[in-house]
């Protein structure tokens, strides 16, 4: 994937192009990080909005994110790259969010997880990658918020945002074994629920030609 | 996979902040920064980068208008410039450059070279008044007076090659606006008055080898006449007594030097246009005088007109004067018999005090004192024929009743 290096990035701040350089006056940090709003504000609103199903939690989340990273620059470290950073920053208050709330039955996916893991054909790229090719991306996105948010997440990373599995490992702090079968299990789930969606459709087709005729 | 995750991907792309959660968002953020600034300063927080094609728009906006808003005024604030100023070179150099490209024909550059010279001399006069004109700025101003009595001399000659009758009257214009800047500087500054009288007595050489016709002199004194005589209505208003009878005494005399030349015209054309050409003179220095302040404070008309009659000559219109004074004064004293008591008292002893003055005149040993208490007599009659002029109309009487209507009226107008 294309790494976007924002050292390379020359920030236009409505004045005069001004390159960017790891140079640590005040200044140069808020252009910096004022640039980094801009370019990723909406990828993770986008990623917020997907995991927590809720448009104006995802704005608080991702503005909850800003703050945070603003604190933590201000605390006098420099961020060299922000987008793995904000990423980080913005799935922990996800997880945390769906601790509050769902805490039960997150437990309960990690425990059917630990079962199953290490299943060699889940482990693998391309495998996920010929599952994928059955699913309609179109279906599985209005089936997305069915699934649980282990899967949610790292199915989002992978396809919604376009991280590959190394960066996913690192963003949810599990090994890429963990990140490759989660990816493989949600695209399975989706396959399932998609179908089941289509089936009930097809039921109701059928009854409601039983009834007409 | 790779449809999938386009399609996906498509669908997720439809998941965006509308413009006003963005700016929303990104104002809270802005203020959190605000809030919690990095340490070590108190930065301004940079405009934001997202809407910056907005600002910008703006910016250039803004900036378009100043720029226009600097073209338009700049010019004009420098117009008010003099030497030293920041503004001065905008002045001389782009303000006065662009209007000369404007000047088409050759006597409008004549006449724009003169301005331009009478410019840089009032510049020094103001310069002087408030103690400020250096030997340098001096010198500039004696540098820039020749360079501009020189363009402008330049352009006579070049009218003379197709018109020397223009010519001729392009350099009377000349000649007499250099005669009101040398009065002016006479006594001030001894460097420009070297340069402006350098340039008269140029001017005056020249004026001899060429003359104007007849006919165009007193097409030119007929409309620098009537110009007088609607600049004097303009500005009459803004002087004080004195001014305005020397200045219409100024134009009676222009006038009856104008009817004297013409008089003689036919039996002699040449003394004829040397007249006129004297009178014109006047008539645009009466003009300058009336239109321009600044020669209105520094010199007068006495000074501006100095006396070229010669002493018989003077001695004649004395008599004249005196002639048509005493003719007046009989004619107010059949006038107050008509009028009231009170009038009738205060015009009688007015009277008496110009008959004194008139008794005075023809007592006086020399033609100047003469002239001068002929002068005083003739301003009382003026004001008492005015007195009564306005008697008749505030009560409706006439002090003219047709049986005793004096013969002096031919010499009203005087």
């Amino acid at each position: 994937m294309k790494d976007i290096g924002i050292l390379r990035v020359s920030v236009y701040n409505g004045l005069r192009m001004i390159p960017e350089d790891t140079g640590n006056a005040g200044g140069d940090q808020e252009t910096r990080f004022l640039a980094a709003f801009d370019e990723y504000n909406d990828a993770l609103f986008r990623h917020a909005t997907l995991r927590v199903s809720d448009r104006e939690r995802a704005i608080d989340i991702v503005h909850d994110t800003f703050t945070k990273v603003w604190t933590y620059v201000r605390s006098g470290h420099e961020i060299e790259n922000f987008r793995p950073f904000l990423y980080k920053v913005l799935n922990n208050l996800i997880v945390d969010e769906y601790r509050k709330n769902r805490e039960s039955s997150l437990d309960a996916i990690l425990a059917q997880e630990g079962v199953d893991e290490g299943a060699f054909a889940e482990l693998s790229e391309s495998t996920a990658e010929s599952l994928a090719a059955t699913i309609d991306g179109k279906q599985a996105f209005s089936v997305l918020e069915t699934l649980p948010d282990v899967y949610r997440e790292v199915i989002v990373l992978r396809f919604v945002d376009g991280l590959g599995p190394k960066e996913i490992s690192e963003l949810v702090e599990e090994t890429e074994n963990t990140v490759s079968v989660r990816i493989h299990r949600g695209l399975k789930m989706l396959r399932i629920h998609i179908e089941r969606e289509e089936k009930s459709r097809e039921e109701t087709r059928t009854l409601r030609t039983r009834h007409t005729s | 996979m790779k449809r999938f995750s386009e399609q996906l991907k498509k669908k997720a792309d439809t998941l965006r902040l509308s413009a006003a959660e963005k700016h929303d968002l990104r104002s809270r953020v802005v203020s959190y920064m605000e809030y919690h600034p990095l340490p070590g300063g108190s930065r301004a927080i940079a405009a934001p980068s997202r809407f910056a094609f907005l600002y910008n728009v703006q910016l250039f906006r803004t900036a378009g208008a100043l720029a226009m808003v600097l073209l338009v005024s700049v010019p004009f604030v420098a117009e008010r410039a003099v030497p030293g100023d920041v503004l001065y070179p905008v002045k001389v150099r782009l303000n006065e450059q662009v209007q000369s490209t404007l000047v088409r024909s050759p006597y409008e550059k004549v006449v724009w070279e003169t301005e331009r010279l009478e410019r840089r001399l009032a510049e020094a006069r103001l310069l002087a008044s408030e103690g400020k004109l250096t030997p340098e700025a001096e010198a500039e101003v004696a540098e820039a007076v020749k360079e501009h009595s020189e363009a402008a001399q330049k352009g006579i000659a070049s009218i003379r090659e197709t018109d020397s009758d223009e010519a001729a009257m392009a350099e009377i214009a000349l000649s007499s606006a250099l005669d009101v800047q040398s009065e002016m500087l006479q006594g001030h500054s001894v460097a420009l008055f070297g340069v402006v009288d350098a340039a008269r007595q140029v001017a005056i050489a020249s004026q001899q080898t060429s003359r104007p016709s007849y006919d165009r002199l007193l097409a030119g004194i007929e409309s620098e006449s009537t110009r007088a005589s609607e600049l004097f209505n303009t500005v009459s208003g803004e002087m004080n007594e004195r001014e305005r009878e020397d200045i219409e005494r100024t134009m009676r005399e222009i006038r009856r030097g104008v009817t004297a030349a013409t008089g003689g015209a036919e039996s002699d054309a040449e003394t004829a246009v040397t007249k006129l050409t004297v009178e014109l003179k006047k008539l645009r220095k009466l003009s300058s005088f009336m239109t321009d302040i600044d020669v209105r404070t520094s010199v007068t008309l006495a000074e501006l007109f100095p006396d070229e009659r010669s002493d018989d000559e003077r001695v004649a219109d004395l008599e004249t004067l005196t002639a048509s004074t005493t003719e007046r004064v009989e004619d107010v004293r059949a006038r107050v018999v008509y009028v009231d008591v009170n009038t009738r008292t205060a015009v009688t002893d007015r009277l008496a005090e110009a008959e004194e003055y008139m008794s005075a005149a023809a007592a006086a040993d020399d033609i100047t004192s003469a002239e001068a208490a002929l002068g005083a007599a003739a301003v009382i009659v003026d004001e008492l024929e005015g007195l009564l002029d306005a008697y008749e109309v505030e009560t409706g009487v006439s002090t003219r009743p047709s049986t005793t209507t004096p013969a002096t009226s031919t010499t009203q107008g005087e």
